[in-house]
C-alpha cells in the first residue's frame, strides 16, 4: 500500500497520528513523519487516518 | 470601534433563534429526568447513558423528526462521513443566518475554501507562536487576584483569558474586550429573550463595523488578513463577517469553559490537580491532561447534521433529509470506547475522543483551545493548591449545547 501525504494542505493536526500511529508520528516540533509504505494490513487503519485528517491530506494508492 | 453601540438599539434583522436546536435535548431531557432531583443542564449524562443502552438511535418529535445519535463509534462514523451527514442545511444551529456560508454550515469545497483562509492564524504551527502572550496573560490575570481569599475561575480568569488571546488574533482592541464579551454571552447565554436579542444584535454590528474598518485600513490580524481576501474577490464579504463572529465565538467560548469545567471536576481531586501542576515542565502530561478534561467535560455537547440519504442503523430507519444530532459529550463518556468513562483521569491516554469533532470540519480552534488550558491550567492550580468550589454551582439555562459555566466562585 503506498501513503501520500500532501504537505502543502497537512496542518499537523496529529489526527492520523491518533488513527493509525503505525504509520503516522508527529513529532513535538510539530513535523510528521510516516511511513510512505506501510504493510497491508494496516489499510483499515490508514483509511481513517485518512477521513479523519481535517484537511483531508492524505492519499492511500493515489486516491 | 466604540462602546457606545451598545445604546444604539437594533436595526438588523432577527436571527433564527426560534430555531435553535436545544429545545428538542432539553425537552427529551425533562422527559427522561425527575425534575425534583436534578437538572438535565446540571448532569446530562444519566440521560446520556440511557440514550446509549437503550436507544442509541433515538427519534425525537412527530412532526418534524429529529434524530439523536449517542454511542462513540456512531457518532465518530457519522462526523467522518460528511457526504451523508451533510452540514449543509444545518443553519438552525446556534442562530445561524441562512443566507451566510459558514465553516458549520457547508460541506466540501466551499467549506474548504473558506477553511484554508483560517490557517496562517490558527493552524497549530501558527498559534505555537502565542505561547510566549498565553503565558504572559495568563500571570497578569493571577497577579491581580494574589492574595484574595476567593476567585471566580471562570468570569474572572477563564473568560478573561481567551477574550485577550482571541482579540489579539482578531485585532480588537483592548477597551472593545470587555462590552463585546457582554453582548456575546448575552446573546448566547441569557434566558432572558429582550437581552438576548439586543446582545445579537450588538455582537454582530461590532463585527460588522470591525470588519468596516478593516476593509478601509487593513491591519496583520486575521481580520485583515480576511478583509484582504475579501478585497482581492476570494472571499464574499457576508462569508467573511460570518466567519469572524464564529472564530470570535469558538475561540472565546470553547477554551473558557474548557478550563473552568477543568477547575470545577478537579475540585475533589487533589492528586490529580497536583500531578497537573507538575506538568508545567512536561508538555506529553499536560497534552494528554487537557485531552482527558475535554472528553470528561466536553465544551460542546452536540452538533447538527442533515441527513442525505436513508441510513439505516441499529434497526431504526433515519430518512434522507432529517436532522441528526451527534450527541458528542455522551460519545465521549461512552463505555464501549472508554474503560470507567465517568472517572476522571487526567494521566489516562484519551487521545482518541470526538471532543473537538473530526474529518473536514475538525474544529479549526482545537489546537488554540488545546494550548491555552495546557498553559493557562498549571499555573491556575499552582495558585489554588487548595479550594472549595463555592456552591451553589449555576450552569446558564438558555441552552445546553454549551457545557458552560460563565461564573465559578472558589474559596481558598
Amino acid at each position: 500500500m503506498k501513503v501520500e501525504v500532501d504537505r502543502s494542505r497537512c496542518e499537523s493536526h496529529g489526527q492520523c497520528a491518533l488513527a493509525a500511529p503505525e504509520i503516522f508520528e508527529l513529532h513535538d516540533d510539530l513535523e510528521l513523519e510516516y511511513d510512505p509504505e506501510p504493510s497491508e494490513e494496516l489499510r483499515a487503519a490508514a483509511e481513517e487516518a485518512a477521513v479523519m485528517c481535517p484537511m483531508q491530506a492524505i492519499m492511500i494508492d493515489g486516491r | 470601534v466604540s462602546v457606545a453601540w451598545h445604546a444604539r438599539g437594533n436595526g438588523k434583522k432577527m436571527r433564527r433563534r426560534d430555531k435553535w436546536l436545544s429545545e428538542p435535548v432539553r425537552i427529551l431531557a425533562t422527559m427522561w429526568f425527575d425534575p425534583h432531583t436534578i437538572s438535565f443542564e446540571d448532569d446530562p449524562y444519566p440521560v446520556y447513558r440511557r440514550l446509549r443502552d437503550e436507544e442509541p438511535v433515538h427519534r425525537y418529535g412527530d412532526t418534524e423528526p429529529l434524530w439523536v445519535l449517542a454511542r462513540f463509534d456512531d457518532v465518530s462514523a457519522a462526523i467522518a462521513d460528511w457526504h451523508t451527514f451533510s452540514s449543509v442545511g444545518s443553519t438552525c444551529y446556534r442562530g445561524g443566518e441562512i443566507d451566510q456560508r459558514q465553516l458549520i454550515t457547508t460541506d466540501p469545497p466551499v467549506h474548504d475554501a473558506l477553511r484554508r483562509t483560517t490557517r496562517e492564524h490558527f493552524s497549530p504551527k501558527a498559534v505555537a507562536a502565542l505561547e510566549d502572550s498565553i503565558r504572559a496573560e495568563t500571570a497578569s490575570l493571577l497577579e491581580a487576584v494574589r492574595g484574595t481569599e476567593s476567585l471566580d475561575v471562570a468570569g474572572a480568569f477563564a473568560w478573561q483569558l481567551t477574550v485577550a488571546v482571541i482579540s489579539g488574533l482578531l485585532g480588537i482592541p483592548e477597551s472593545d474586550q470587555a462590552p463585546l464579551l457582554g453582548w456575546y454571552q448575552a446573546r448566547t447565554y441569557s434566558d432572558d429573550a429582550v437581552r438576548a436579542a439586543e446582545g445579537q444584535a450588538d455582537f454582530d454590528r461590532y463585527f460588522d463595523e470591525l470588519a468596516a474598518e478593516r476593509l478601509a485600513r487593513p491591519t496583520d490580524d486575521f481580520t485583515g488578513h480576511l478583509m484582504r481576501l475579501v478585497e482581492a474577490g476570494e472571499v464574499d464579504e457576508t462569508d467573511a463577517i460570518a466567519l469572524l463572529r464564529d472564530v470570535f465565538e469558538g475561540g472565546v467560548d470553547v477554551p473558557a469553559n474548557l478550563i473552568a469545567n477543568a477547575v470545577l471536576a478537579l475540585a475533589e481531586r487533589p492528586e490529580q490537580r497536583a500531578h497537573i501542576v507538575q506538568a508545567r515542565e512536561d508538555t506529553a502530561a499536560a497534552r494528554l491532561a487537557v485531552e482527558e478534561l475535554a472528553r470528561f467535560e466536553t465544551p460542546i455537547q452536540y452538533i447538527p447534521r442533515i441527513a442525505t440519504a436513508d441510513v439505516e442503523l441499529h434497526g431504526e430507519l433515519i430518512p434522507s433529509g432529517a436532522t441528526v444530532l451527534l450527541l458528542l459529550g455522551s460519545a465521549n463518556h461512552d463505555e464501549r470506547q472508554f474503560e470507567e468513562p465517568e472517572l476522571l483521569d487526567v494521566t489516562r491516554r484519551a487521545t482518541r475522543t470526538v471532543a473537538f469533532g473530526a474529518g473536514v470540519h475538525f474544529c479549526i480552534g482545537a489546537p488554540l483551545a488545546r494550548l491555552e488550558a495546557r498553559l493557562a491550567l498549571p499555573e491556575l492550580l499552582a495558585v489554588l493548591p487548595e479550594y472549595d468550589v463555592v456552591e451553589p454551582v449555576r450552569r446558564p439555562r438558555g441552552d445546553p449545547v454549551m457545557r458552560a459555566l460563565l461564573s465559578l466562585e472558589v474559596a481558598r
